[in-house]
């Protein structure tokens, strides 16, 4: 008899989700779905609304990452307007979004999976949190809390707010960067350059110890998507998007922002509210893709400053070019974020950061405009339509978690099939399982949850839906 | 940057924070509760933070406080509002967590955020927990009645608990 | 004009929140209580402006008569005793700037005159903090045919007085009211988009009289919409000496 298993909510991902784990009669997994579970509408909402508020209308769509929302949306604009906005406006926005990798790829790190990776995948749950990894490693949770710090005060200083500035505006910034600002956040630098090199230091000695999970943690070939900027180096904000097949190789590249739906196809499956998009050519499931941190450093040849990129030569070596396991995704977050803090550090020091000429004015000039843009977690995509008064008729926007949604859901099904066993509900194995969702550190956009106190609940139910056993921690 | 023993003893210092999302009714009591703390009870050495959460790097300023005051909402019959009607305000004197719920995920308890001071950062302040507990954690912004009445005796309650003076050791 | 000509206005003698205060006949409570020192919460009004008594949110009360009266369009007289700020009237007001809020979709976090809003500072200092009648949530359009300007209807509490300014000082009246109750709106000309309207001369007026962001420029995003009124007493004054 076919049996399920929910594992339900997903713990320490950002937001809500649910996995079922299909049973067959022989009670081994034979299907894995990952649920995301939540609706919100903004594409329906925004129509009618002017172009100018889009990018402080999108950045509610997550309390998490607004940043990453506003870049996509002002990029969007910028299209809408046909300008090109003035190169100390791209070197603040640029900032700003490092500055936000900085502050994500640091919480993901060192407060959600360092339980798992410091403490051990079997190590009793009790322990395996926040407050065992603070006892048992206070010098790495004390580094992830400077690491975020620096980069969240970089973003205040920078926006003037930390969770929804409206300091990105089509066309530019709204404000040009205040030298005490500058010197504040150059000051950090030095620690904030420390902390990412140990890390990256610690990582290296750990990472052996989990063969095991490397080998089937998403361990698979696919294509991976992202920016790549000129000469093949990573970026994050601007750039080319490419896809690369499972062997490194080049598959196609995007000549602009607005060819996307060339490539991108979205599937709609009944069991989630998130789009899985897909690579056209290939159709559906076939044509599944990777991105975020792990996709971008496949992506690129180099990151373009000396530190990241002798990281990067061991990464390689170590993790195989391109790197196929999604475990790697923690390794990748390391590498970037050891880069962030260099090309802060770089940008702080450009010799017209502080030029007040960031802002470029312009009415509509196109009536459909696309912006591409990375999160910490991915490829963003806004494509919007408006009207010839400016005002919005469509939009369409693609969100990071969601072209992973093929690859998280394999990935379940491949951890499932290693460490669950239909007679036996062991912590480990189910917690394995959240894991390698949470390698892709998916956002799952939980701004508006209310209180956070669920309790982790494991059915097992036959085919009718009868439950015929229930696990809770 | 914390004080030196010095400095507190002469100046000893009080961190208020109240949390919640506003944009869910009653959640957002400690926010309200936190905007008015800094409207009223402002003076040297009182800092007060309003967050929709509790986040980890409050866990450096809370190590640098010699008191922490949290404020918070509950749900009625779940946790502490179990057994008691919403608008009521509960008190408890609280200790840094020994073990963490591991699956809250992203959500961090104060006791966690006190355990992460303590262990990484060395300071252990004193510290106590308000809770309003609420029946209404709907889509939108304001307090229902019960809620809003509840904060007015907070406030009361929090005028009289940040004016005690404490000997700091 | 010829000053001479006009004869002396009667002073008259009146009571406002207990304070004894003196006026002429043809000021209003409002003026007579601001001159004094004695603020009353206001929407519609602006100076340089004639008053309507449309947002109602300057009612005061007055011995002897049940009715609440609008401070703006009531006349000193004399022995007059006024309340200014009774709970009763604080209720009102409060519940008058719920109502404006429930009624169309001021959607504050996102606006582009968050932090410049005349509505937003009314209730920050009449202490609404959340409106308690339920929302209409009205489908309301956005006229951005102009090409310098937009008027969102969404945030538009029909204060009127971007038709009073393009009617008396602009001398355009291009805007204007239409219909009734909840379905009244601010329209142009003959109920025309603003772009195709004739007698709209783009001077801007009305942009910067508007309390919220119902009238803005365009290109500003969120927050940005400062406005500035300070041109009207100025440009009512000069009126009046060069006439």
């Amino acid at each position: 008899m076919a049996q399920q298993i929910k594992i339900e909510p997903v713990t320490r991902i950002e937001g809500h989700a649910k996995i079922t784990l299909t049973l067959g009669d022989d009670g081994k997994v034979n299907d894995a779905m990952f649920h995301v579970t939540q609706f919100r509408g903004f594409e329906k909402f925004v129509e009618g609304r002017p172009l100018t508020e889009m990018p402080s209308i999108t950045a509610r769509i997550c309390g998490i990452c607004p940043v990453s929302h506003l870049m996509a949306s002002a990029k969007a604009c910028d299209d809408l307007l046909s300008v090109e906005i003035p190169p100390t406006a791209v070197k603040l926005r640029r900032l700003m979004n490092l500055a936000q990798f900085t502050q994500s790829h640091a919480l993901s790190f060192f407060h959600l999976s360092s339980p798992d990776l410091l403490l051990g995948f079997d190590a009793d749950p009790a322990t395996r949190n926040v407050v065992g990894l603070v006892r048992k490693h206070p010098q790495r949770a004390a580094d992830g809390i400077k690491l975020r710090k620096f980069g969240q005060r970089a973003i205040e200083l920078l926006g003037g707010k930390r969770v929804h500035p409206a300091w990105l505006v089509p066309g530019g910034v709204n404000k040009a960067l205040d030298p005490a600002a500058r010197e504040e956040i150059l000051a950090g630098i030095p620690q904030a350059l420390d902390i990412a090199r140990r890390t990256v230091e610690f990582f290296k000695t750990i990472v052996d110890q989990f063969h095991h999970e490397i080998d089937c943690f998403g361990n698979f070939p696919t294509m991976f998507a992202g920016l790549v900027a000129p000469h093949d180096l990573w970026e994050h904000y601007d750039g080319t998007f490419r896809f690369i097949d499972s062997d490194g190789i080049d598959v196609v590249e995007l000549n602009e922002p607005r060819e996307y739906q060339r490539y991108i196809g979205e599937a709609v499956e009944e069991f989630s509210y998130l789009k899985s998009p897909y690579y056209k050519p290939m159709g559906y499931p076939d044509g599944i893709y990777r991105v975020g941190p792990l996709a971008r450093v496949n992506i690129c040849k180099g990151f373009g400053t000396p530190l990241a990129d002798e990281e990067l030569a061991e990464f390689r070596q170590r993790a195989g070019n391109p790197a196929l396991s999604s475990f790697h995704f923690h390794w990748a977050r390391l590498l970037e974020t050891l880069h962030a803090v260099e090309q802060i550090q770089r940008i702080l020091e450009a010799p017209d950061i502080l030029d007040k000429q960031v802002r470029a004015r312009a009415r509509p000039n196109r009536l459909e405009g696309v912006g591409i843009s990375e999160a910490p977690r991915g490829s963003l995509i806004h494509h919007y339509k408006i009207d010839e008064d400016g005002r919005m008729v469509w939009a369409n926007l693609i969100i990071a978690t969601g072209h992973n949604n093929l690859s998280i859901n394999r990935g379940v099904l491949q951890v499932a099939k290693e460490y669950v066993d239909g007679t036996k509900l062991k912590e480990g194995m189910l917690n394995r399982v959240e894991a390698v969702v949470r390698t892709y550190d998916p956002c799952l956009s939980c701004s508006t949850h209310a209180l956070g106190q669920m309790a982790m609940k494991i059915e097992l139910t036959d085919r009718e839906g009868q439950v015929l056993d229930v696990l809770k921690r | 940057m914390c004080l030196s023993a010095e400095q507190r003893l002469d100046n000893p210092t009080l961190l208020i924070i109240g949390y919640g999302n506003t944009l869910r009714r009653d959640d957002g009591v400690g926010v309200e509760a936190a905007r008015w703390a800094g409207e009223h009870l402002a003076r040297p050495g009182v800092r007060i933070f309003e967050s929709h959460q509790l986040v980890p790097e409050m866990a450096e300023d809370i190590a640098c406080a010699d008191r922490v005051v949290f404020i918070d909402a509950s749900v009625a019959g779940l946790g502490v509002g179990k057994g008691r009607a919403p608008g009521e305000v509960v008190h408890e004197v609280i200790k840094p967590a020994d073990e963490s719920d591991p699956s809250l995920g992203h959500h961090i308890t104060p006791q966690v955020l006190l355990a992460m001071a303590s262990a990484i950062f060395g300071g252990c302040p004193e510290a106590e927990l308000f809770t309003v507990v609420g029946s209404d954690f709907d889509h939108g912004s304001g307090l229902s009645e019960p809620v809003a009445r509840g904060l007015s005796r907070l406030q009361e309650l929090l005028r009289a608990h940040t004016l005690t003076e404490r000997s700091c050791p | 004009m010829n000053m001479s000509t006009l004869a002396t206005p009667q002073v008259i003698t009146l009571q406002i929140d207990g304070q004894d205060v003196s006026a002429r006949a043809d000021e209003s409570i409002l003026d007579v209580a601001r001159e004094n020192g004695i603020d009353i919460p206001t929407m519609c009004h602006l100076d340089g402006l004639d008053p309507v008594g449309a947002c109602r949110l300057c009612l005061i009360e007055i011995e002897g008569t049940p009715k609440l009266l609008p401070a703006c369009m009531t006349y000193a007289e004399e022995g007059m005793r006024v309340l200014t700020d009774s709970p009763r009237l604080q209720k009102y007001r409060r519940t008058i700037l719920e109502l404006i809020f429930a009624e169309r979709n001021h959607v504050c976090s996102v606006c582009v005159s968050n932090g410049h809003c005349e509505l937003q500072n009314m209730a920050v200092k009449l202490g609404v903090s959340h409106v308690t009648v339920a929302y209409r949530y009205p489908k309301m359009e956005v006229d951005s045919s102009h090409d310098r300007f937009r008027l969102d209807h969404n945030r538009c509490i029909l204060c009127t007085r971007c038709v009073r300014v393009c009617d008396a000082v602009e001398g355009a009246h291009t805007k204007d009211v239409m219909g009734r109750g909840v379905l009244s709106a601010i329209i142009h000309d003959l109920n025309e988009p603003w772009g195709d309207s004739d007698t709209c001369t783009s001077c801007g007026k009305c942009v910067h009289v508007c309390p919220t962001g119902a009238l803005v420029e365009k290109g500003t995003a969120s927050s940005e919409m400062a406005k500035r009124t300070q041109f009207l007493p100025y440009l009512t004054r000069m009126r009046e000496h060069h006439s």
